[in-house]
């Protein structure tokens, strides 16, 4: 983790300064990973993120949950054991039609649920730090990878010009630490250490 | 959801600060006196248990023709409470109820505690708790299976599968909020316990995106889930050829009583969970209100049942059916169940009618316990009365409570309200992520309008 790609992040108060600041870094050509502290509606248009794939394999393993619930019922009612229940058929369809679709949303939400874990890459860590504790709370943060013929400096630039009220440099050698950017006047958090251990910036070596 | 005007302006960290704090702080007085009468209560339920599993099913004062009894009405009242958490968590959500969002931590909350209460009660029920997972189909050597033909294995499943994705989908809910206590958390312990239930939770884009995805897909899973839930239980009892059973009226009519009783215990612990947590500014008297507004909706229809059951008694002339309704229930030795299950679900919810009592909070409450009481004795009335006078009057009998039948039922009181107060120490009890969301957009939104 401590070699991780150098980035620069800037830290965002205000949610228009952010989503604009969101377009411009992409319009500019970089490769912006966006933090947001809630679900920011419009962001993933901004950002190019296309809709989550997660619903139709939900639906798929809905469907193949009520077949095997079926398939389960009609096994055990019909095949393994016939019982006669009241003079009904072995295989009483529309009976087993309750079991089967319990049996077959229950499939889909544990999907869901693993779907969910999986895509947002969810693992128990009792170690995580963020870049900023309040990343989580009300700072908007905007992570410009370092990529060949760009520097952090001129990063640092870019994201100042684009009006963000804190900065912090990662993971580029001696460039850890120099957070440049002059305190915003309207800034009201983000000072200090906008994140106090390099080897541990999960909010960005994942992404 | 107008916020009181003596405050400050609502910012995101205000918010977070408000939520989060009693996380961080000793509890006081008045939680300490709550939870050690929960626990004391609580423990009724297990000591009861305990004895059961020594001496047998007979403790109870379950018997022939009464079979149905405390626990069978005790099991459908909790469930009950379940379904109103899954109603503002999941449906009130696909019906683009943003206002649920305040409460819908809280309610779903309680339907993770509710449903684990309720499943208790069949297990006790089945007079041989340590062979329980018999009602689970897998393949054994005496090839004995479920019968799915019969509603009851339905219930098995739809319960079940009902439970598991109650506490996923609130689990799922609560991993931003998780994540946001967590970096907020100052002790080292506290912060470890809170990273790994926030899963490492980051709030990239990305991640949203899915978990918004997931979000309303948990909502369209659990709607049918939990109104096929209920229903089947309504249709375990309206397939008993036994007279106050037998309608087809019962799937929404389970339901919408459900959601009317559930609605009551949300308003229950709402009322004094705001103050207690200094939450007024966001579970408002305006949500309180809007919850009392579908309780009496939900009412009504529990009160056209009434009728129509009396109705169909008399319509059908079916002695029995006339017997059960028009005689036993009203006149009969539970008369006094009958008339207060009439007075707290008919007669005192139309105090909400008026503005004014629903915005009373003390009032609110009171008729939230009324309504709790009523609808325990409904399913009371409804199971125990129907089997005491069926179709065979050589067999009629009598049912009364023993001690344990109180036990059982207190200590499920005392167990639901012991893991609500551990629920509101450990957990947001309001959804930060979703509620920074809707206000802080509203806020900047009226900002734009108020500058032109």
């Amino acid at each position: 983790m401590a070699d991780a790609a150098p980035f620069v992040a800037g830290f965002y108060l205000d949610q228009e300064r952010f989503v604009s600041a969101c377009a411009a870094a992409r319009k500019a050509g970089h490769q912006p990973i966006a933090f947001t502290p809630w679900p920011v509606h419009g962001l993933e248009h901004v950002l190019g993120i296309k809709r989550s794939f997660i619903g139709r394999p939900v639906l798929a393993i809905i469907l193949i949950g009520f077949a095997i619930g079926m398939h389960m019922e009609w096994f055990s009612m019909s095949q393994n054991w016939p019982l006669n229940v009241g003079g009904k058929p072995y295989f009483a369809w529309p009976t087993f039609l309750v079991v089967a679709l319990e049996t077959g949303l229950l499939f889909g939400a544990l999907t869901n649920f693993a779907l969910a874990f999986h895509t947002c890459k969810l693992l128990p860590n009792p170690d995580t730090r963020l870049l900023n504790d309040r990343m989580t709370d009300d700072t908007f943060t905007l992570v410009l990878p370092v990529r060949a013929g760009e520097t952090a400096e001129s990063l640092s630039a870019w994201l100042r010009a684009n009006r963000c009220e804190d900065i912090d440099v990662r993971g580029a050698g001696g460039l850890a630490g120099a957070a440049t950017a002059p305190p915003a006047p309207s800034s009201t958090t983000t000072t200090g250490e906008p994140g106090t251990d390099a080897h541990r910036h999960e909010g960005v070596t994942h992404g | 959801m107008s916020a009181p005007h003596d405050l400050p302006p609502l910012t995101a960290k205000q918010l977070t600060d408000d939520v989060t704090a009693p996380l961080f702080k000793l509890p006081n007085l008045i939680w300490f006196h709550g939870f050690g009468l929960a626990q004391m209560l609580a423990v009724l339920l297990f000591v009861a248990i305990g004895c059961y599993c020594v001496e047998g099913y007979g403790i109870f004062g379950t018997n022939q023709p009464v079979n149905w009894g405390n626990d069978i009405t005790t099991y459908i009242f909790w469930i009950g409470i379940a379904v109103a958490g899954t109603l503002v968590s999941a449906i009130l959500f696909l019906f683009r109820q943003k206002w649920r969002t305040a409460i819908n931590r809280s309610t779903e909350g309680m339907t993770v505690m509710a449903i684990q209460i309720a499943g208790l009660f069949p297990l006790i029920h089945t007079g041989r708790p340590w062979v329980d997972f018999w009602l689970m189909p897998y393949p054994n050597d005496r090839y004995l299976w479920p019968n799915f033909k019969s509603p009851i294995v339905w219930d098995v499943f739809a319960l079940t599968a009902y439970a598991l994705c109650s506490i996923i989908f609130w689990y799922l809910g609560l991993v931003p909020d998780f994540a946001t206590v967590r970096d907020r958390a100052t002790r080292p312990w506290q912060r470890r316990i809170y990273s790994v239930l926030a899963m490492g939770w980051r709030g990239r884009a990305e991640d949203w995106n899915h978990f918004e995805r997931a979000y309303a897909q948990f909502a369209w899973i659990s709607t049918p889930l939990v109104l096929g839930m209920h229903s089947t239980i309504a249709i375990l009892a309206a397939v008993g050829k036994v007279s106050g059973w037998h309608t087809t009226i019962f799937a929404p009519y389970f339901v919408s009583g459900a959601i009317f009783g559930g609605l009551a215990m949300a308003i229950v612990l709402l009322v004094p969970m705001r103050s207690m947590l200094k939450l007024e500014r966001y579970i408002t008297v305006d949500h309180l209100e809007r919850l009392a507004k579908v309780m009496l909706a939900t009412g009504l229809l529990v009160a056209y049942v009434y009728v129509m059951e009396f109705f169909a008694a008399w319509y059908t002339e079916s002695p029995y059916e006339k017997h059960q309704f028009l005689v036993f229930r009203p006149t009969g030795e539970w008369a006094w169940g009958f008339w207060t299950m009439m007075t707290c679900n008919v007669a005192i919810p139309q105090l909400l009618w008026i503005k004014a009592v629903r915005r009373n909070l003390v009032a609110l409450f009171l008729i939230a316990i009324a309504v709790n009481v009523g609808m325990w004795f409904e399913r009371f009335v409804i199971i125990a009365l129907s089997v005491m006078h069926d179709a065979l009057p050589s067999t009629w009998g009598h049912y009364a409570f023993t001690g344990f039948d109180w036990m059982i039922l207190a200590g499920s009181f005392g167990l639901f309200f012991t893991m609500i107060l551990v629920f509101v120490r450990v957990a947001p009890v309001v959804s930060i992520a979703e509620l920074k969301a809707l206000l802080l957009r509203r806020s900047h939104r009226k900002e734009e309008a108020d500058h032109g």
